[in-house]
């Protein structure tokens, strides 16, 4: 683009330097020939003849420069464009060779950081791995220190809970024998009261029917006898 | 012949007073067929026609025709109501006993009251389970237990003596 305005300014300066040396000729001549008003009409055709002609000349050398230098310009162009495809084709080439190397080298760093970040991981792995079991021993060691300390308050908890309880239980019992001695004492004394009943009751579930007629009655002459005797009749 | 006689007579052979009421009960009877019914049949016939118990027949069998010959048409019912109206004076003795005896046992005990304790009295048996066995009785508005409990009661420190041995030997 730049080269452009370039080219066309220089053919632009180009015209208009010989569109000034066609003014300088004409100038030159008309100093050369001082007065227009003082000619004559053949002399002023002659030379307004040769004005044209050399103004002819001139259009046409103007006419062949500008022709020129549109085609030198038309030349500088194509091979500016030959120039910038070559330059475009160098340049893409050049491009795609360094896209390539430039992959190649991306894809061996890659290589090279995936290694770097396996080996890297992979040491992390270790470390974590040996952390864990630091951390395991570490933590069994503590458990069974705990465990153990635990296991020993509560055997000296359970024993002395022990001694507590059957120190609690024998009194306990003390008491209770105590009170079964009583209860038992007191059972006999009302089973020594009712004794009579209770032998009645019994006898009555068991002996009611078991006596015969006869045996009833003789139990009732014999209880008569009996009362007879004791003079316990009336 | 007066009420009395006539109710000795029947006495004799009678204890308690339900056998009393259904023997002067039979003997009316009869007479009532003798005297208005014109039956001719005699006594102890007459007891099986009536399908009478084997004790009433029994106990009546003493009574001949010169028992019957003191009752005549006019004084029958007089008699009969005396008779039944004398059994509320006689002395009765309320016999409990723990089961219901036969008939021939129940003769028996009343024979050996009738012994014992009054002659002319008459039995009012009841029967009470509750003295398992023995009997009570009341006489004289005086109640006298001869049942298990009284003996029982009797032997009560015995019976204790035993149980204090029996809960050593087991305790």
């Amino acid at each position: 683009m730049e080269n452009n305005i370039l080219l066309f300014t220089i053919l632009g300066l180009t015209f208009v330097t010989a569109l000034s040396q066609v003014f300088m000729l004409l100038l030159n001549n008309m100093k050369k020939h001082p007065g227009i008003d003082e000619m004559s009409d053949d002399e002023l055709e002659e030379y307004q003849q040769k004005s044209r002609e050399v103004l002819h000349d001139a259009s046409k050398k103007a006419n062949k420069i500008l022709t020129n230098a549109e085609l030198k310009g038309i030349e500088y162009i194509a091979r500016q464009k030959l120039d910038i495809e070559k330059l475009v084709s160098d340049f893409n080439q050049q491009t795609r060779g360094l896209e390539g190397k430039l992959i190649e080298q991306f894809k061996i760093s890659l290589e090279k950081t995936e290694k770097t970040y396996a080996d890297y991981i992979n040491v992390l792995q270790e470390n974590l791995r040996q952390e864990e079991m630091k951390n395991q021993r570490l933590f069994q060691e503590k458990s069974s220190k705990m465990i153990d300390n635990a296991q020993q308050v509560m055997s000296a908890f359970i024993m002395d809970i022990n001694n507590k309880m059957k120190i609690q239980i024998d009194e306990e019992l003390k008491v209770i024998r105590n009170e079964l001695e009583t209860y038992k004492k007191h059972r006999f004394e009302v089973i020594n009261k009712n004794i009579v009943d209770i032998l009645e009751k019994t006898l009555e579930e068991t002996l009611g029917k078991k006596l015969s007629l006869t045996e009833h009655s003789e139990i009732i002459f014999q209880s008569l006898e009996q009362a007879k005797q004791d003079h316990n009749l009336t | 012949m007066n009420v009395r006689e006539i109710q000795q007579i029947l006495l004799n052979n009678t204890y308690t007073k339900p056998d009393y009421i259904r023997r002067l009960t039979l003997i009316r009877e009869y007479l009532e067929s003798r005297f208005f019914a014109e039956n001719k049949i005699n006594f102890s016939d007459y007891l099986v026609n009536v399908k009478a118990l084997q004790i009433d027949r029994e106990a009546l069998s003493v009574l001949d025709e010169h028992f019957f010959h003191l009752f005549t048409r006019d004084n029958v019912y007089l008699l009969i109501n005396g008779l039944t109206e004398s059994i509320k004076v006689l002395p009765t003795l309320t016999l409990y006993l723990a089961v219901m005896l036969d008939d021939y046992q129940i003769i028996e005990l009343g024979k050996w009251f009738r012994q014992n304790l009054n002659p002319d009295l008459i039995i009012d048996v009841r029967c009470n389970p509750t003295l398992v066995s023995g009997c009570s009785y009341v006489w004289n508005n005086r109640y006298k237990d001869l049942s298990l409990h009284y003996f029982l009661s009797k032997k009560q420190e015995l019976i204790n003596r035993i149980l204090d041995a029996y809960a050593k030997q087991q305790l």
